[in-house]
């Protein structure tokens, strides 16, 4: 029994949508963070799929490239919230308003 | 067997020197000393050169299709890389001593080539693999660059900020290579293009790369971070980015729109159109109002990506080369403008507001001509960013405007015009307070009331201290876009030549006499010249 490719590309466009409206409407960093992975697996998902039905590799091989690529900005991400709670002791986004005008 | 690719290590030979420059200056700048310093600053100086020589000297050579089509090494590419060289050779400079150089010169050079050596592969990416991967590369950089002041709390929310906007815009672009992947199958950007798919799946996914790049270049309505990211990262870090960034940007942005999706232009023409109405218009309306400089700076660059966006709807005529040209104005005239910044800063030792810039246009007792050159430097590059014509700009919107009219898009002009009057408010405003303001200790101390404690208070550097190296890269930047005005024919050659490049790789949507027919229209700019 094989899955049609329509419901992978279905399901990551409602992971890409949940991780959207994460980054937006959520206002801890470290779950921010977390819904920028969801999108960028959303992505992964559907080259994954996609590579199936064409049936070649390439697009599974740029999956692995991109979870490279997202653990390193994670990794990053990860070090700036912990210097910012290391001086603010304050994780909220809607709370890092020094820069407005 | 798989077939080996043909692996022309010549076509990604500017990213390698960058590449092997960034980890040596990473193991120099290990220790803390003076020599260690020095030596990463040479190193880095020395590293960039070497690049923008390779660059230059290969600058006609166009190796496309190299690594299995990951590398389209052409003209396009190499006037992104030029750009992204002499803004990081810039940063360097402005760099010298600086608060984010303290300590820290080791990261903060390394980190300026990796940026470089992202930039480049994004510019000479021929697939949305590359593409992204160069993205990836300089965009991690610069966040981190962003943060390196690690102990000053704007710093690192304006580094967290340009992350959080960074990734989604990252994912954004992902998600759209990845429908574009499944309506055509393949990653290539020539390939794209000549494949015949025309379905939902491709209209959605190059509309989610198009957003992607948006927020990239800084475009209206994905431009919300710029101010609030442009004002606390240190300033040389801000000057890097606005131009090196944007300038690749743009030219990946044309790449990307007239080689793979070149067919599909009637729909993506008018979107383009709304982006630049949009940045042109909240660009304006934005930067009247701000008091302090980088703020201006950040939404005055949101105007120009609006202005620069006019080229790209004038793609099919005299568009792409007007960008290109408009590009490397653009880059002269923003790193004059943040120059100039930087020497303000040193000088009163916080960040600057426009009250500060009171009366320092004049040489008086205490004031040598040395103080006082640098400011008209910034009078050049903020009537330049106005387009008054004696400076490059005026050149660069004209080109790109009537780029945009000879594509049928004549109200895109006049809006633009319109925007460029409403622009004087601000830029001439720099000028009424460098000449006819008397310094008001003051007034300048209840403007910086505003100001981000963290900007006001643990600068590293004392305030008073003048560098040469800060002040003579102002006049110069400003000299180079007084100069730029000279050249617009040679530049126009340049940027027919990319958009020949362009028509090349796309040949299904744009044959190559049209792509010889701007060269006799691009005249018009300096005929008006005389």
């Amino acid at each position: 029994m094989t899955v049609d490719v329509e419901w992978f590309v279905a399901l990551s466009a409602v992971l890409f949508s949940i991780g959207a409206a994460g980054v937006l409407m959520r206002r801890n960093a470290l779950v921010v963070l977390l819904s920028i992975e969801i999108m960028l697996n959303a992505g992964n998902l559907a080259l994954v799929a996609f590579s199936r039905t064409h049936g070649v590799h390439d697009g599974q091989i740029f999956a692995i490239v991109v979870m490279a690529i997202a653990a390193s900005e994670v990794v990053v991400g990860l070090g700036i919230v912990v210097a910012l709670s290391h001086l603010r002791r304050e994780l909220d986004t809607d709370e890092l308003t020094e820069l407005h005008g | 067997m798989i077939p080996k690719p043909e692996l022309d290590w010549f076509a990604i030979l500017p990213e390698l020197i960058t590449a092997v420059g960034a980890m040596v200056v990473l193991l120099v700048g290990m220790g803390r000393k003076q020599w260690n310093r020095v030596a990463s600053i040479a190193l880095t100086s020395a590293t960039l050169i070497a690049t923008f020589v390779f660059v230059l000297m290969e600058f006609n050579v166009s190796r496309y299709g190299a690594f299995a089509g990951l590398i389209d090494s052409d003209e396009l590419a190499n006037a992104g890389r030029l750009i992204a060289v002499i803004s990081g050779l810039v940063a360097v400079g402005l760099a010298v001593r600086g608060r984010a150089n303290d300590g820290r010169h080791g990261e903060f050079h390394a980190l300026l080539l990796t940026a470089v050596c992202g930039m480049s592969l994004f510019a000479a990416s021929g697939s949305f693999v590359s593409l992204f991967i160069g993205l990836e590369l300089f965009s991690i950089s610069l966040y981190v660059l962003c943060a390196l002041d690690a102990d000053r709390s704007a710093s690192l929310e304006s580094g967290l900020k340009y992350l959080i906007i960074g990734g989604l815009s990252s994912a954004v672009l992902l998600y759209g290579t990845a429908l574009v992947y499944g309506a055509t199958g393949s990653f290539d950007l020539a390939v794209i293009g000549d494949s015949d798919s025309r379905g939902i799946l491709l209209f959605a996914g190059a509309a989610l790369v198009l957003g992607g790049l948006a927020f990239k270049i800084g475009a209206a309505p994905m431009h919300w971070w710029t101010p609030d990211v442009y004002e606390g990262a240190g300033t040389p870090v801000t000057a890097f980015m606005s131009t090196a960034t944007k300038a690749v940007g743009f030219l990946v942005l044309a790449r990307v729109l007239v080689t793979a999706f070149g067919a599909e232009s009637s729909t993506w023409v008018p979107i383009v159109a709304g982006l630049a109405v949009a940045s042109i218009v909240i660009g304006n309306a934005g930067a009247l109002g701000q008091l302090h400089l980088k703020r201006m700076l950040a939404y005055s660059s949101i105007a120009q990506a609006g202005y620069l966006l006019c080229g790209i709807v004038g793609w099919d005529t005299t568009g792409i080369p007007a960008l290109v040209y408009a590009l490397i104005v653009y880059t002269a005239m923003t790193l004059g403008a943040f120059a100039y910044v930087v020497v303000l800063e040193r000088e009163i030792g916080r960040d600057a507001t426009f009250a500060d810039l009171a009366g320092r246009g004049w040489a008086s007792e205490g004031r040598s001509i040395g103080h006082a050159l640098p400011a008209f430097g910034l009078v050049v590059c903020s009537l330049s960013l106005a387009g008054i014509p004696p400076t490059a700009g005026f050149f660069s919107k004209f080109g790109l405007f009537d780029g945009a009219v000879e594509s049928g898009y004549a109200w895109l002009a006049v809006v633009g015009a319109l925007g460029s009057v409403v622009s004087l408010g601000y830029y001439l405003r720099v000028i009424v307070e460098l000449y006819m303001r008397e310094p008001n200790a003051a007034r300048a101390a209840a403007a910086a009331v505003n100001l981000p404690a963290a900007s006001t208070g643990d600068h590293r550097w004392s305030a008073g201290t003048q560098l040469p190296v800060v002040s003579g890269l102002a006049v110069a930047l400003a000299g180079a876009t007084l100069l730029l005005a000279f050249v617009p024919n040679k530049v126009f050659e340049l940027g027919c030549d990319v958009k020949a490049n362009l028509a090349q790789r796309g040949d299904d949507c744009t044959n190559v006499d049209a792509a010889a027919a701007p060269g006799p229209v691009a005249q018009t700019a300096p005929a008006a010249a005389e």
